[in-house]
């Protein structure tokens, strides 16, 4: 497909039937999930070994803001820490440039309650979150729960908001997305798809590709300039990814150069060596030679000559 | 017998070289979980051989925080989260040491324990003597504690003793095992780690390739108390 989509619908009560619903396997899409609780249907589902190895398909999570706001108010990070930190590491969880993407969701009821814990106390606790989980950065995305509009956000490109419901295309998916893709899909790389459709998830994905077969026989030219877009998209995330990845090696290897410069370090390498194998008379340091030759560990020409061999391995 | 395999992988190049042996631990009952960490260069290599040679392993991909102990402890935590039972764990990551000389000689001196010829003599170690908790390699088996000035000659002296007294531990031996790959009972992971929630603990160390060379660090005295574990419940290192 041309652009990520993330499909987001409910989290249901028996968390099977969200087994069935994300049969995903084949199709490169993201499988979001709306979180508003967590009790011990989402610890049955996210923290089951099958679900960690479950081939590539990639998820997210969209928390409903009062999830956030009860943490605050309650002062339980901790808690948010122990049960997000499994589903965070997961390799399937989704990352832009290697970035996990976290969705939050709010209500217009709840936008009061957003004045009074205000977006950036909301971020502030994510903040904590991703930190103490040891990330060096994270991507947020507050939405607005009635009007899909977007509240917040620092993904670093555009990225459109689609609410099934809201749209005039309501249950014609391919309709909007052929529309999308002749008309508007100028700068976007990712597209977030909200639903409470009883349709699969996967027949949603397959209008989808549909719309972008019949564009490709309908206007070849365009369809090949937006597929060469994502292909450069791809590889400039996997340059992202790879150029941090040789900044943080060079950091590394300045910090382990930096020891070798640092007096106290060598002065402990130089002392160790002088107290354990110097001050040892020569007469002893000789016959530990003969003991290396005779353990096999040095080769005896080597005692009389310096041109051969000295040690076996 | 079940076994668990907990291995933290963050070198981009040279994997292969644990990989290879690992593979020894599929003739038994054994749950993987590896931590390939985020996010260090495109790692579809590494995560292909892994689809590829162990298609039921447990994939994670924490963050680079705590070098390998912290990988370590996010990939126990996962282990408990998802309740995976096992007798015996390897605590293994793809040891490199890059700024000693003679790293790979320490690596692969420590690797013995994955060696295929090592396996049985171990798993008859553990059954044979409920009292060994531990089995490492014995060259590197140390101790630091000098029970005289009831200090410990690392720079990490001050933070060790703070750990200890935070988490309440009692101990009569400081043996532990440099580099931090072993064999251990499962079961003093679980109970421990149950009481002690791994990402409290991973998320207090430092971030990045820190070393132990001029200060001391909370990495380096979390990898000794790893294997103090067996003191803590009576029981006993053994080396090989």
């Amino acid at each position: 497909m041309i652009f990520d989509f993330i499909f987001f619908s409910e989290f249901p009560i028996d968390s099977s039937l969200f087994n069935e619903k994300e049969q995903n396997a084949g199709n490169d899409y993201v499988v979001g999930y709306f979180i508003n609780n967590i009790d011990n249907t989402w610890s049955d589902f996210f923290c089951q070994p099958s679900f960690f190895n479950k081939g590539n398909g990639r998820f997210c999570l969209a928390l409903e803001s009062s999830i956030l706001v009860e943490n605050i108010q309650g002062k339980l990070t901790d808690n948010l820490v122990e049960v997000l930190g499994p589903i965070f590491f997961n390799h399937r969880y989704f990352t832009l440039n290697g970035i996990p993407l976290i969705n939050v969701l709010v209500s217009i009821q709840e936008e009061k309650e957003i004045c009074l814990v205000e977006p950036d106390r909301l971020l502030d606790l994510l903040n904590l979150i991703f930190h103490q989980l040891g990330y060096e950065a994270f991507y947020y995305c507050l939405i607005n729960k009635s009007n899909m509009q977007m509240i917040k956000t620092n993904i670093p490109f555009d990225f459109i908001i689609y609410k099934q419901e809201l749209s005039s295309y309501n249950e014609n998916p391919k309709e909007w997305y052929l529309d999308f893709l002749e008309n508007k899909s100028t700068t976007q790389r990712l597209i977030f798809f909200f639903t409470t459709s009883s349709m699969p998830i996967n027949s949603i994905f397959s209008e989808l590709r549909n719309a972008e077969v019949e564009l490709k026989k309908k206007n070849p030219r365009l369809f090949a300039m937006l597929e060469e877009k994502a292909i450069f998209a791809k590889q400039l995330e996997h340059y992202e990814i790879n150029l941090r990845g040789l900044k943080k090696e060079i950091e590394s290897k300045e910090e382990y150069i930096a020891n070798f410069h640092m007096k106290s370090a060598m002065k402990k390498m130089v002392d160790f060596y002088h107290y354990e194998y110097e001050i040892l008379p020569t007469w002893y340091k000789r016959l530990g030679h003969i003991i290396k030759v005779i353990t096999g560990k040095r080769t005896f020409r080597s005692l009389f000559s310096d041109k051969v061999k000295k040690y076996k391995n | 017998m079940s076994l668990l395999v907990i291995a933290h992988i963050y070198y981009p190049s040279d994997w292969e070289y644990l990989f290879e042996r690992l593979v020894n631990l599929k003739e038994y009952s054994c749950t993987f979980i590896f931590n390939v960490v985020n996010p260090l260069y495109d790692k579809k290599e590494v995560l292909q051989y892994i689809h590829e040679n162990f298609p039921h392993a447990i994939l994670i991909e924490a963050p680079n925080h705590g070098r390998d102990i912290g990988g370590k402890l996010a990939a126990i935590d996962v282990s408990l989260k998802l309740k995976i039972n096992s007798d015996f764990t390897l605590i293994i990551h793809d040891k490199q040491s890059p700024h000693t000389p003679t790293g790979f000689r320490w690596r692969n001196e420590l690797f013995r324990v994955i060696e295929k010829k090592e396996l049985p003599r171990i798993f008859s170690k553990f059954e044979k003597s409920k009292k060994t908790a531990i089995i490492g390699s014995g060259k590197f088996l140390m101790n630091e504690y000098d029970f005289s000035s009831q200090r410990f000659d690392s720079f990490s002296d001050e933070i060790l003793r703070e750990l200890i007294k935070e988490t309440d531990l009692r101990l009569t031996d400081y043996s532990f095992i440099a580099g931090n790959i072993f064999w251990i009972r499962s079961e003093l992971l679980r109970d421990f780690f149950s009481k002690h929630s791994p990402l409290k603990i991973r998320s207090k160390l430092e971030h990045g390739n820190v070393l132990d060379f001029n200060k001391g660090t909370y990495i380096h005295s979390w990898e000794r108390i790893f294997s103090w574990l067996a003191n803590i419940y009576g029981l006993k290192i053994v080396g090989i």
